[in-house]
Formats: C-alpha cells, sequence, structure tokens
C-alpha cells in the first residue's frame, strides 16, 4: 500500500520535501516503514535511530502495524519552548 | 486556552485569560531568545511545528495538569515562524487557589511541552549559519535550499 509521510525540520530538510510517498507491504509496522524509508531515502538513514513516528497524531510504537488512510510523521526530537 | 500563533505573545491577554476571583496566585512563566548558548551567539530563531497534533498534545497537557493539581484556568501559548532576540517564544500560565500549585504546575508543564509536544525550533546563528535543534541528534547545517 502507499502512503504518505509528513516531515519536519531537520528531517524536512534532508528529504528537501514536506510529504514522501512510499510502498509499503500490507500489514507493515513502524519500524518496516522506518527501514523502507532510510533505504528509499538515503538523506534520513542517519537521522532514523533518532525519530518517532506518529500515526493520527499519537506517538506509535515500533510494532504498531500501519493502515491505508492514516496521518503518518516523522517526529524528529522536539525542540520548543 | 491552548494557542499556537505566528503573532508576538501578548502577555495582558494571556494574564486575562487565567484571572479569576477563584484564585489566589497567577503564575507566568515565559520563554524567551536567549543570546548567548555556550558561548555561540544567536541572532534569531525560527519555530515550526506539525499543528494539529501540537495542538492536541498541549490541550493533553492541560487535562493532565488538572488532574494533578488544584488549578482554574491553564493557558499554554507557543509562537511559530521568526522570533527575535528577548522576544517570547512560549507562555505558560496557571491560576489556582494557593501558590504551590500554581508554582508546580506551570514548573511541570513547561517542562513537559519541552520533552513531547512536536514543535521545533532552528537556531539562526550570528554567523550566519542556521541549525535545526534536535536534542540527542546530530546536527545538521541548513542549506540555502531549505523550502521554509
Amino acid at each position: 500500500m502507499n502512503i504518505e509521510v509528513k516531515l519536519f525540520a531537520a528531517a524536512r530538510q534532508a528529504a528537501n520535501q514536506e510529504t514522501l510517498s512510499i510502498e509499503i507491504a500490507e500489514g507493515a509496522t513502524v519500524q518496516q516503514l522506518k527501514a523502507e524509508l532510510g533505504q528509499q531515502f538515503p538523506g534520513l538513514k542517519t537521522m532514523l535511530d533518532h525519530l518517532l513516528v506518529a500515526i493520527d497524531t499519537e506517538y506509535a510504537g515500533e510494532d504498531q502495524v500501519l493502515q491505508a488512510g492514516q496521518d503518518i510523521a516523522l517526529i524528529p526530537p522536539v525542540s520548543g519552548g | 486556552m491552548i494557542e499556537l500563533t505566528q503573532d508576538t505573545i501578548n502577555t495582558d491577554a494571556v494574564l486575562d485569560s487565567v484571572a479569576s476571583t477563584e484564585a489566589g496566585a497567577v503564575v507566568l512563566f515565559l520563554g524567551t531568545t536567549r543570546e548567548f548558548t555556550a558561548g555561540r551567539q544567536t541572532a534569531s530563531l525560527d519555530y515550526e511545528s506539525y499543528g494539529e497534533m501540537a495542538q492536541r498534545k498541549m490541550e493533553e497537557l492541560e487535562a493532565e495538569a488538572r488532574r494533578r493539581w488544584s488549578l482554574i484556568e491553564v493557558t499554554l501559548v507557543h509562537r511559530l515562524g521568526h522570533v527575535g532576540l528577548g522576544e517570547a517564544s512560549v507562555a505558560i500560565a496557571v491560576s489556582s487557589p494557593h501558590r504551590g500549585d500554581a508554582f508546580t504546575a506551570g514548573q511541570w508543564l513547561i517542562d513537559t511541552l519541552k520533552e513531547i509536544v512536536p514543535i521545533w525550533k532552528k537556531e539562526n546563528w550570528a554567523d550566519g549559519t542556521s541549525e535545526w535543534v534536535h536534542p540527542g541528534m546530530p546536527t545538521t547545517t541548513c542549506p540555502e535550499t531549505d523550502p521554509k
């Protein structure tokens, strides 16, 4: 299935775009998405260990399964305040 | 009141938003742009957020603070976009019947906001370079091609 991934801050800058479109297997987990992103977008590779994934505006665990139509975002370490 | 804004934070409006005749204490915290960090000079900051998620996380912080302490009103305002030296990027105000809860809740709110709310700061250094601040992650200097 194809999913869109929102990017922010250094991750957006590394990929040089605000959203990525990526093909992942049905039933893929957050961890598998991150591995796939690292392969297809080398600029993100060095960051992956530091990135969290949000699904529908909630932080997701590495084992959480992705579904079509969800709102997916990569969340680099936050620095508000 | 929860707000993400591109505008200068109006501290009078923030204080008005937590005013109550039930309150014996109001605490206001402002996070402001510091010129020197570890000897390095900052010219300005730029903030961006994942808006829907930041709003939701700030609402959750308010709800959790209200569960933990006896609070009357809670206001969290975070500024986005360009912020100059000395200007406030974040304001947190709480009112409570007694000062202990107001101080403790205010401290917890800013500490937790900085840990979990998806907002990011870019340091624009005085030497002309810029970098996104991502605690724990190796730094990257922004190229001129940054689309924002």
